[in-house]
Protein backbone atom coordinates (compact mmCIF):
# COMPACT_ATOMS: atom_id res chain seq x y z
CA UNK A 1 0.00 0.00 0.00
CA UNK A 2 2.56 2.15 1.10
CA UNK A 3 4.44 1.46 -2.65
CA UNK A 4 1.30 2.32 -4.58
CA UNK A 5 0.86 5.76 -2.42
CA UNK A 6 5.03 6.48 -3.15
CA UNK A 7 3.99 5.39 -6.86
CA UNK A 8 0.65 7.77 -6.90
CA UNK A 9 2.55 10.62 -5.68
CA UNK A 10 5.67 10.43 -7.49
CA UNK A 11 3.18 9.81 -10.50
CA UNK A 12 1.42 13.26 -9.66
CA UNK A 13 5.17 15.22 -9.04
CA UNK A 14 6.72 14.36 -12.03
CA UNK A 15 3.51 14.99 -14.18
CA UNK A 16 3.49 18.71 -12.71
CA UNK A 17 6.88 19.24 -13.08
CA UNK A 18 6.58 17.89 -16.87
CA UNK A 19 3.35 20.55 -17.04
CA UNK A 20 5.49 23.56 -15.85
CA UNK A 21 3.61 23.69 -12.53
CA UNK A 22 5.88 24.12 -9.75
CA UNK A 23 5.21 21.46 -6.56
CA UNK A 24 8.23 21.21 -5.25
CA UNK A 25 7.96 22.68 -1.09
CA UNK A 26 11.34 24.99 -1.57
CA UNK A 27 13.91 25.02 0.85
CA UNK A 28 15.32 21.48 0.47
CA UNK A 29 18.91 20.67 0.69
CA UNK A 30 20.64 17.56 -0.49
CA UNK A 31 24.32 16.57 0.49
CA UNK A 32 26.43 13.94 -1.21
CA UNK A 33 29.47 13.33 0.27
CA UNK A 34 32.48 11.06 -0.88
CA UNK A 35 35.61 9.11 -0.12
CA UNK A 36 37.84 7.36 -3.17
CA UNK A 37 41.16 6.00 -2.50
CA UNK A 38 42.88 4.69 -6.00
CA UNK A 39 46.26 2.84 -6.27
CA UNK A 40 48.05 1.77 -8.61
CA UNK A 41 50.37 -1.36 -7.95
CA UNK A 42 54.41 0.28 -7.04
CA UNK A 43 53.27 3.35 -8.50
CA UNK A 44 51.13 6.51 -7.43
CA UNK A 45 48.41 6.35 -4.90
CA UNK A 46 45.45 9.12 -4.41
CA UNK A 47 42.98 9.61 -1.77
CA UNK A 48 40.23 12.20 -2.78
CA UNK A 49 37.84 13.19 -0.69
CA UNK A 50 34.25 15.52 -2.04
CA UNK A 51 31.21 17.26 -0.58
CA UNK A 52 28.38 18.43 -2.57
CA UNK A 53 25.55 20.55 -1.79
CA UNK A 54 22.64 21.52 -3.58
CA UNK A 55 19.78 23.57 -2.23
CA UNK A 56 16.22 24.00 -3.79
CA UNK A 57 15.84 27.52 -3.58
CA UNK A 58 11.75 27.12 -4.87
CA UNK A 59 10.64 27.76 -8.14
CA UNK A 60 12.77 25.78 -9.93
CA UNK A 61 16.26 27.45 -8.99
CA UNK A 62 18.86 25.79 -7.69
CA UNK A 63 22.19 26.73 -6.19
CA UNK A 64 25.04 24.15 -6.26
CA UNK A 65 28.45 24.12 -4.32
CA UNK A 66 31.02 21.55 -4.11
CA UNK A 67 34.33 20.80 -2.68
CA UNK A 68 37.19 18.80 -3.43
CA UNK A 69 40.29 17.87 -1.79
CA UNK A 70 43.02 15.18 -3.11
CA UNK A 71 46.32 14.45 -2.08
CA UNK A 72 48.69 12.40 -4.66
CA UNK A 73 52.29 10.42 -3.68
CA UNK A 74 54.39 7.74 -5.48
CA UNK A 75 56.03 6.87 -8.55
CA UNK A 76 54.70 8.01 -12.30
CA UNK A 77 56.40 6.38 -15.08
CA UNK A 78 58.73 9.75 -16.36
CA UNK A 79 58.06 8.34 -20.07
CA UNK A 80 62.15 7.36 -20.49
CA UNK A 81 62.30 3.55 -22.06
CA UNK A 82 63.81 0.90 -19.70
CA UNK A 83 67.27 -0.55 -20.54
CA UNK A 84 69.48 -3.19 -20.23
CA UNK A 85 71.48 -1.60 -17.02
CA UNK A 86 71.06 1.04 -14.99
CA UNK A 87 69.68 4.74 -15.49
CA UNK A 88 70.13 7.36 -12.94
CA UNK A 89 67.86 10.55 -13.91
CA UNK A 90 67.95 13.73 -12.13
CA UNK A 91 64.40 14.34 -10.11
CA UNK A 92 62.43 18.00 -11.18
CA UNK A 93 63.80 19.96 -8.48
CA UNK A 94 67.14 18.95 -10.09
CA UNK A 95 68.27 18.61 -6.97
CA UNK A 96 68.66 15.21 -6.46
CA UNK A 97 69.04 12.12 -8.55
CA UNK A 98 67.06 8.49 -8.88
CA UNK A 99 67.87 5.76 -10.41
CA UNK A 100 66.39 2.42 -12.03
CA UNK A 101 67.44 -0.87 -12.34
CA UNK A 102 68.07 -2.49 -15.47
CA UNK A 103 65.32 -3.95 -16.99
CA UNK A 104 62.72 -1.58 -14.74
CA UNK A 105 60.16 1.10 -15.97
CA UNK A 106 61.96 4.35 -15.28
CA UNK A 107 59.42 5.91 -12.60
CA UNK A 108 59.86 8.65 -10.39
CA UNK A 109 59.07 8.04 -6.85
CA UNK A 110 59.31 11.86 -5.77
CA UNK A 111 55.44 12.99 -6.72
CA UNK A 112 53.74 14.71 -4.03
CA UNK A 113 50.94 16.67 -4.22
CA UNK A 114 48.01 17.95 -3.05
CA UNK A 115 45.10 19.70 -4.67
CA UNK A 116 42.18 21.64 -3.52
CA UNK A 117 39.08 22.91 -5.98
CA UNK A 118 35.87 24.43 -5.78
CA UNK A 119 33.03 24.30 -8.09
CA UNK A 120 29.96 26.45 -7.98
CA UNK A 121 26.44 26.69 -10.11
CA UNK A 122 22.96 27.83 -10.45
CA UNK A 123 20.38 27.01 -12.28
CA UNK A 124 17.67 29.34 -12.64
CA UNK A 125 14.27 29.42 -15.82
CA UNK A 126 13.99 31.50 -18.22
CA UNK A 127 10.79 30.57 -18.92
CA UNK A 128 8.77 27.95 -18.67
CA UNK A 129 10.24 25.55 -20.77
CA UNK A 130 13.93 27.33 -20.76
CA UNK A 131 16.56 26.98 -17.68
CA UNK A 132 19.93 28.40 -17.60
CA UNK A 133 23.00 27.65 -15.43
CA UNK A 134 26.11 29.50 -14.98
CA UNK A 135 28.36 27.86 -13.19
CA UNK A 136 32.59 28.63 -12.10
CA UNK A 137 35.32 26.28 -10.85
CA UNK A 138 38.94 26.99 -9.17
CA UNK A 139 41.44 24.58 -8.24
CA UNK A 140 45.00 24.87 -6.79
CA UNK A 141 47.94 22.26 -6.33
CA UNK A 142 51.20 22.54 -5.95
CA UNK A 143 52.14 23.39 -9.77
CA UNK A 144 49.04 23.86 -11.06
CA UNK A 145 46.07 26.66 -10.87
CA UNK A 146 42.78 26.54 -12.87
CA UNK A 147 39.85 28.82 -12.85
CA UNK A 148 37.11 28.77 -15.35
CA UNK A 149 33.37 29.55 -16.26
CA UNK A 150 30.68 27.84 -17.48
CA UNK A 151 27.44 28.73 -18.62
CA UNK A 152 24.46 26.05 -20.55
CA UNK A 153 20.57 27.39 -21.40
CA UNK A 154 18.22 24.18 -22.18
CA UNK A 155 14.79 24.33 -23.81
CA UNK A 156 12.12 21.77 -23.60
CA UNK A 157 9.87 20.71 -26.16
CA UNK A 158 7.27 18.05 -27.16
CA UNK A 159 5.99 17.84 -23.84
CA UNK A 160 8.73 17.84 -21.88
CA UNK A 161 10.10 14.61 -23.77
CA UNK A 162 12.65 16.28 -25.77
CA UNK A 163 15.23 18.54 -24.07
CA UNK A 164 17.65 20.76 -26.32
CA UNK A 165 21.09 22.73 -24.35
CA UNK A 166 23.97 24.34 -25.44
CA UNK A 167 26.73 24.73 -22.72
CA UNK A 168 30.11 26.62 -23.24
CA UNK A 169 33.13 26.18 -20.32
CA UNK A 170 36.06 28.20 -20.42
CA UNK A 171 39.27 27.49 -18.80
CA UNK A 172 42.32 29.16 -17.81
CA UNK A 173 44.99 27.14 -16.40
CA UNK A 174 48.41 28.39 -15.27
CA UNK A 175 51.24 26.08 -14.81
CA UNK A 176 54.39 26.44 -12.76
CA UNK A 177 56.49 22.99 -12.59
CA UNK A 178 58.72 22.19 -9.64
CA UNK A 179 61.94 22.97 -10.60
CA UNK A 180 60.94 25.50 -13.86
CA UNK A 181 59.85 24.06 -17.15
CA UNK A 182 62.56 22.92 -19.11
CA UNK A 183 62.85 24.10 -22.77
CA UNK A 184 61.34 21.44 -25.36
CA UNK A 185 63.68 18.37 -26.68
CA UNK A 186 67.00 19.83 -24.15
CA UNK A 187 68.77 17.56 -22.76
CA UNK A 188 67.92 15.90 -18.80
CA UNK A 189 69.87 18.66 -16.42
CA UNK A 190 72.90 15.92 -15.03
CA UNK A 191 72.50 16.58 -12.05
CA UNK A 192 75.98 14.55 -11.03
CA UNK A 193 77.57 16.99 -13.60
CA UNK A 194 76.77 20.41 -12.48
CA UNK A 195 78.44 22.36 -10.54
CA UNK A 196 76.55 24.32 -7.35
CA UNK A 197 76.40 27.69 -9.08
CA UNK A 198 74.48 25.97 -12.19
CA UNK A 199 72.04 24.39 -9.61
CA UNK A 200 71.29 27.50 -8.12
CA UNK A 201 70.31 29.01 -11.34
CA UNK A 202 68.21 26.05 -12.70
CA UNK A 203 66.38 25.66 -9.12
CA UNK A 204 65.65 29.37 -9.36
CA UNK A 205 64.15 29.14 -12.63
CA UNK A 206 66.45 31.25 -14.60
CA UNK A 207 68.18 30.75 -18.16
CA UNK A 208 71.68 29.95 -18.59
CA UNK A 209 73.83 30.97 -20.87
CA UNK A 210 73.39 29.68 -24.33
CA UNK A 211 77.05 28.45 -24.70
CA UNK A 212 76.39 26.15 -21.23
CA UNK A 213 75.86 22.76 -23.00
CA UNK A 214 73.06 22.27 -19.48
CA UNK A 215 69.54 22.58 -20.78
CA UNK A 216 67.80 25.86 -20.54
CA UNK A 217 64.44 26.31 -18.41
CA UNK A 218 61.55 28.69 -20.30
CA UNK A 219 60.70 31.59 -18.22
CA UNK A 220 58.13 32.08 -17.01
CA UNK A 221 55.03 30.92 -16.19
CA UNK A 222 52.85 28.29 -18.64
CA UNK A 223 49.73 29.15 -19.79
CA UNK A 224 46.78 27.18 -21.33
CA UNK A 225 43.11 28.20 -22.50
CA UNK A 226 40.78 25.48 -22.59
CA UNK A 227 37.07 26.18 -24.33
CA UNK A 228 34.69 23.65 -24.94
CA UNK A 229 31.34 23.46 -26.74
CA UNK A 230 28.46 21.27 -25.87
CA UNK A 231 25.43 20.50 -27.86
CA UNK A 232 22.81 18.29 -25.99
CA UNK A 233 19.65 16.30 -26.93
CA UNK A 234 18.40 14.43 -24.35
CA UNK A 235 15.32 12.76 -25.36
CA UNK A 236 12.14 9.98 -23.23
CA UNK A 237 11.79 7.00 -26.00
CA UNK A 238 8.84 5.46 -23.87
CA UNK A 239 8.04 5.11 -20.38
CA UNK A 240 10.88 3.18 -19.32
CA UNK A 241 13.88 4.64 -21.59
CA UNK A 242 15.69 7.53 -21.68
CA UNK A 243 18.97 8.50 -23.69
CA UNK A 244 20.47 11.81 -24.76
CA UNK A 245 23.34 12.35 -27.42
CA UNK A 246 25.98 15.14 -26.60
CA UNK A 247 28.62 16.34 -29.42
CA UNK A 248 31.27 18.49 -27.82
CA UNK A 249 34.43 20.86 -29.41
CA UNK A 250 37.52 21.53 -27.55
CA UNK A 251 39.77 23.55 -27.93
CA UNK A 252 42.71 23.93 -26.31
CA UNK A 253 46.13 26.30 -26.14
CA UNK A 254 49.25 27.02 -25.02
CA UNK A 255 51.36 25.05 -22.55
CA UNK A 256 50.32 21.07 -23.15
CA UNK A 257 54.12 19.64 -22.25
CA UNK A 258 54.37 17.23 -19.30
CA UNK A 259 57.45 19.09 -17.69
CA UNK A 260 58.02 15.94 -15.71
CA UNK A 261 58.38 13.51 -18.82
CA UNK A 262 61.11 12.62 -20.78
CA UNK A 263 61.86 10.52 -24.58
CA UNK A 264 65.03 8.33 -24.40
CA UNK A 265 67.65 9.15 -27.47
CA UNK A 266 68.72 5.58 -28.29
CA UNK A 267 72.76 5.53 -28.99
CA UNK A 268 74.51 2.02 -29.51
CA UNK A 269 75.83 2.09 -26.45
CA UNK A 270 73.97 4.42 -24.05
CA UNK A 271 70.59 6.56 -23.95
CA UNK A 272 70.52 10.51 -23.45
CA UNK A 273 67.07 11.71 -22.35
CA UNK A 274 64.94 14.69 -23.79
CA UNK A 275 62.74 17.21 -22.11
CA UNK A 276 59.17 15.96 -24.45
CA UNK A 277 57.70 18.95 -26.57
CA UNK A 278 54.19 18.72 -27.54
CA UNK A 279 51.85 21.08 -30.12
CA UNK A 280 50.21 23.60 -28.20
CA UNK A 281 46.90 23.63 -30.18
CA UNK A 282 44.77 20.61 -30.11
CA UNK A 283 41.22 20.96 -31.18
CA UNK A 284 38.93 17.64 -29.98
CA UNK A 285 35.44 16.38 -31.06
CA UNK A 286 33.34 13.90 -28.84
CA UNK A 287 30.04 12.25 -29.69
CA UNK A 288 28.52 10.47 -26.63
CA UNK A 289 25.67 8.77 -26.23
CA UNK A 290 23.96 7.11 -23.52
CA UNK A 291 20.81 5.55 -22.54
CA UNK A 292 18.83 4.65 -19.53
CA UNK A 293 16.80 1.97 -19.97
CA UNK A 294 14.36 0.48 -16.99
CA UNK A 295 14.03 -3.48 -16.14
CA UNK A 296 10.98 -4.07 -13.56
CA UNK A 297 12.45 -1.90 -11.14
CA UNK A 298 16.21 -2.91 -12.33
CA UNK A 299 18.18 -0.26 -14.56
CA UNK A 300 20.47 -0.32 -16.87
CA UNK A 301 22.65 2.62 -17.84
CA UNK A 302 25.14 2.19 -21.31
CA UNK A 303 27.25 5.08 -22.85
CA UNK A 304 29.53 4.99 -25.73
CA UNK A 305 32.34 7.65 -26.22
CA UNK A 306 34.16 8.50 -29.50
CA UNK A 307 36.88 11.29 -29.95
CA UNK A 308 39.28 12.39 -32.35
CA UNK A 309 41.54 15.28 -32.34
CA UNK A 310 43.97 17.03 -34.83
CA UNK A 311 46.59 15.22 -33.05
CA UNK A 312 46.09 12.44 -34.43
CA UNK A 313 44.40 10.49 -31.80
CA UNK A 314 40.87 8.10 -32.03
CA UNK A 315 39.05 6.67 -28.72
CA UNK A 316 36.38 4.43 -28.46
CA UNK A 317 34.83 4.35 -25.19
CA UNK A 318 31.76 1.95 -23.70
CA UNK A 319 30.65 2.02 -20.38
CA UNK A 320 28.05 0.01 -18.83
CA UNK A 321 26.35 -0.45 -15.39
CA UNK A 322 23.56 -2.25 -14.16
CA UNK A 323 21.63 -1.73 -11.00
CA UNK A 324 20.00 -4.79 -9.86
CA UNK A 325 17.40 -3.74 -7.00
CA UNK A 326 17.63 -6.15 -4.47
CA UNK A 327 14.80 -4.67 -2.36
CA UNK A 328 13.31 -1.43 -2.03
CA UNK A 329 16.27 -0.47 0.05
CA UNK A 330 19.24 -2.16 -1.55
CA UNK A 331 20.94 -2.77 -4.66
CA UNK A 332 23.95 -4.22 -6.21
CA UNK A 333 25.50 -2.34 -9.17
CA UNK A 334 27.93 -4.37 -11.62
CA UNK A 335 30.53 -1.99 -13.50
CA UNK A 336 32.46 -2.61 -17.17
CA UNK A 337 34.40 -0.08 -18.70
CA UNK A 338 36.19 -0.45 -22.11
CA UNK A 339 38.19 2.25 -23.91
CA UNK A 340 40.72 2.40 -26.45
CA UNK A 341 42.91 4.25 -28.32
CA UNK A 342 45.47 5.06 -31.04
CA UNK A 343 48.69 7.13 -30.61
CA UNK A 344 49.13 10.31 -31.26
CA UNK A 345 51.17 11.54 -34.04
CA UNK A 346 54.03 12.70 -32.28
CA UNK A 347 54.19 10.07 -29.65
CA UNK A 348 57.35 7.69 -30.19
CA UNK A 349 58.33 5.68 -27.62
CA UNK A 350 62.11 6.50 -27.96
CA UNK A 351 64.33 8.23 -30.34
CA UNK A 352 67.46 6.85 -32.18
CA UNK A 353 70.40 8.80 -33.35
CA UNK A 354 69.06 7.26 -37.36
CA UNK A 355 66.58 9.14 -37.79
CA UNK A 356 66.40 13.52 -37.06
CA UNK A 357 65.51 14.70 -33.80
CA UNK A 358 61.26 15.69 -34.61
CA UNK A 359 59.93 19.02 -33.66
CA UNK A 360 57.76 17.34 -31.35
CA UNK A 361 58.03 14.09 -29.63
CA UNK A 362 56.32 12.22 -26.12
CA UNK A 363 56.91 9.14 -25.18
CA UNK A 364 54.00 9.77 -22.41
CA UNK A 365 51.77 6.05 -22.70
CA UNK A 366 49.44 7.91 -22.33
CA UNK A 367 49.58 9.47 -25.80
CA UNK A 368 50.70 5.96 -27.21
CA UNK A 369 47.74 3.45 -28.37
CA UNK A 370 46.46 1.80 -25.72
CA UNK A 371 43.44 -0.29 -23.86
CA UNK A 372 42.36 -0.30 -21.26
CA UNK A 373 39.47 -2.16 -18.92
CA UNK A 374 37.60 -1.66 -15.75
CA UNK A 375 35.00 -3.83 -13.97
CA UNK A 376 33.52 -3.54 -10.80
CA UNK A 377 30.45 -3.60 -8.25
CA UNK A 378 29.02 -1.33 -6.02
CA UNK A 379 26.41 -1.96 -3.55
CA UNK A 380 23.94 0.55 -2.12
CA UNK A 381 21.55 1.11 0.65
CA UNK A 382 18.92 3.53 2.45
CA UNK A 383 19.30 3.63 5.74
CA UNK A 384 16.13 3.62 8.22
CA UNK A 385 16.65 7.61 8.36
CA UNK A 386 16.83 8.29 4.70
CA UNK A 387 20.05 8.59 4.22
CA UNK A 388 21.79 6.66 1.40
CA UNK A 389 24.91 4.91 1.44
CA UNK A 390 27.25 3.24 -1.05
CA UNK A 391 30.49 1.69 -1.49
CA UNK A 392 32.00 0.63 -4.27
CA UNK A 393 35.06 -1.16 -5.18
CA UNK A 394 36.83 -1.37 -8.93
CA UNK A 395 39.68 -2.43 -10.85
CA UNK A 396 41.01 -0.67 -13.78
CA UNK A 397 44.33 -2.41 -15.90
CA UNK A 398 45.71 -0.54 -18.78
CA UNK A 399 46.23 -3.55 -20.88
CA UNK A 400 49.82 -4.14 -22.33
CA UNK A 401 51.03 -2.61 -25.69
CA UNK A 402 52.05 -4.74 -28.60
CA UNK A 403 55.89 -4.19 -28.44
CA UNK A 404 57.68 -2.46 -31.73
CA UNK A 405 59.31 -5.22 -34.20
CA UNK A 406 62.99 -4.03 -33.73
CA UNK A 407 64.48 -2.54 -30.50
CA UNK A 408 67.96 -1.60 -30.20
CA UNK A 409 70.03 -3.33 -28.03
CA UNK A 410 69.58 -1.20 -25.27
CA UNK A 411 66.37 -2.64 -24.49
CA UNK A 412 66.38 -5.62 -26.40
CA UNK A 413 64.18 -8.02 -24.51
CA UNK A 414 62.40 -5.91 -22.44
CA UNK A 415 58.73 -5.13 -21.28
CA UNK A 416 59.09 -1.58 -23.30
CA UNK A 417 54.79 -1.46 -22.40
CA UNK A 418 53.90 -2.43 -19.08
CA UNK A 419 50.42 -3.10 -18.25
CA UNK A 420 49.19 -0.82 -15.02
CA UNK A 421 46.89 -2.50 -12.39
CA UNK A 422 44.92 -0.16 -10.17
CA UNK A 423 42.19 -0.28 -7.92
CA UNK A 424 39.81 2.27 -6.94
CA UNK A 425 37.89 1.88 -3.63
CA UNK A 426 34.64 4.34 -3.03
CA UNK A 427 32.29 5.04 0.32
CA UNK A 428 29.29 7.83 -0.58
CA UNK A 429 27.19 8.99 1.93
CA UNK A 430 24.40 11.38 1.14
CA UNK A 431 21.29 13.29 3.27
CA UNK A 432 18.85 15.67 2.94
CA UNK A 433 17.24 18.33 4.99
CA UNK B 1 31.01 16.20 -45.93
CA UNK B 2 31.20 13.60 -43.21
CA UNK B 3 31.06 16.55 -40.64
CA UNK B 4 27.67 18.29 -42.09
CA UNK B 5 26.22 14.79 -41.37
CA UNK B 6 27.38 14.83 -38.08
CA UNK B 7 26.14 18.28 -37.17
CA UNK B 8 22.76 17.20 -38.73
CA UNK B 9 22.12 13.63 -36.85
CA UNK B 10 20.99 15.83 -33.59
CA UNK B 11 18.59 17.79 -35.75
CA UNK B 12 17.35 14.61 -37.44
CA UNK B 13 16.42 13.07 -33.89
CA UNK B 14 14.74 16.06 -33.03
CA UNK B 15 12.31 15.79 -36.05
CA UNK B 16 11.76 11.99 -35.33
CA UNK B 17 11.08 12.55 -31.87
CA UNK B 18 8.44 15.20 -31.75
CA UNK B 19 7.00 12.80 -34.43
CA UNK B 20 6.36 9.89 -31.49
CA UNK B 21 8.72 9.07 -28.96
CA UNK B 22 8.09 10.11 -25.39
CA UNK B 23 5.20 9.66 -22.71
CA UNK B 24 2.43 12.05 -21.48
CA UNK B 25 3.43 13.55 -18.43
CA UNK B 26 0.99 11.33 -15.86
CA UNK B 27 3.35 8.75 -17.53
CA UNK B 28 6.61 9.48 -15.80
CA UNK B 29 6.52 8.25 -12.93
CA UNK B 30 9.90 5.61 -13.67
CA UNK B 31 11.35 8.42 -15.35
CA UNK B 32 11.48 10.70 -12.28
CA UNK B 33 13.26 7.66 -10.05
CA UNK B 34 16.60 8.94 -9.17
CA UNK B 35 18.03 5.94 -10.70
CA UNK B 36 16.90 7.18 -13.85
CA UNK B 37 18.31 10.18 -13.78
CA UNK B 38 21.61 11.06 -15.71
CA UNK B 39 22.91 13.09 -12.99
CA UNK B 40 22.70 10.36 -10.13
CA UNK B 41 26.05 9.08 -9.43
CA UNK B 42 27.81 12.83 -9.83
CA UNK B 43 30.13 12.30 -7.49
CA UNK B 44 31.54 8.59 -8.95
CA UNK B 45 31.07 10.44 -12.38
CA UNK B 46 33.48 13.34 -11.20
CA UNK B 47 35.89 10.61 -9.33
CA UNK B 48 35.78 9.01 -12.53
CA UNK B 49 36.69 11.84 -14.86
CA UNK B 50 39.46 12.70 -12.76
CA UNK B 51 40.96 8.96 -13.33
CA UNK B 52 40.70 8.37 -16.56
CA UNK B 53 41.70 11.98 -17.60
CA UNK B 54 44.98 11.20 -15.70
CA UNK B 55 45.55 8.07 -17.34
CA UNK B 56 44.06 8.29 -20.58
CA UNK B 57 44.05 10.94 -23.15
CA UNK B 58 39.91 11.66 -23.58
CA UNK B 59 37.88 13.56 -21.50
CA UNK B 60 34.76 15.04 -20.99
CA UNK B 61 32.17 14.12 -23.03
CA UNK B 62 28.97 13.74 -20.89
CA UNK B 63 28.75 17.69 -20.19
CA UNK B 64 30.38 20.49 -18.93
CA UNK B 65 32.10 21.87 -15.96
CA UNK B 66 34.65 21.14 -13.57
CA UNK B 67 38.51 22.05 -13.31
CA UNK B 68 41.84 21.00 -15.19
CA UNK B 69 44.36 19.25 -13.21
CA UNK B 70 48.02 18.77 -14.17
CA UNK B 71 47.46 15.02 -12.97
CA UNK B 72 50.19 12.46 -13.39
Amino acid sequence: MAVTKNRLLTTLTSACVALGVSSSPAEVTEVDSAILLYSEIDRVSLAEMAVSAKHDFGNERIGSLKLVFDALTGSSANGATPANFAQTFTSPSGSETYTTAPGETPLDGSFRDVRGAIDASYSFPMSRLTKAVVGSHFSSEMDYTSIGVNSSISRDFNKRNTTLSLGLALSHDIINPQGGRPDPLTTMIDQQEDDDDDDDLLLNGLSKDDDDDIPNRLSGSGIKNVADIVLSLTQAIDRNTISRLNYSYGRVSGYQNDPYKFVSLVYPDSINYLYESRQDLRNKHVLFGEVKRNFSGDVLTASYRFMKDDWGIKSHTVDMRYRLQKTDKSYFQPHVRWYNQSAADHFIPYLTTDEPIPEYASSDYRLSNMTAVTYGLKYGRTLSSGRMFSVRLEHYKKLKNTPPGDVPDAMSGLDIYPSVDAIILQASFSLGF
Amino acid sequence: MKKTKLFLLPLIIVLISGCSLGVQPWERDVLARDAMMFDNEALDIAFDSHIYFSKEATSGGSGIGGGGCGCN
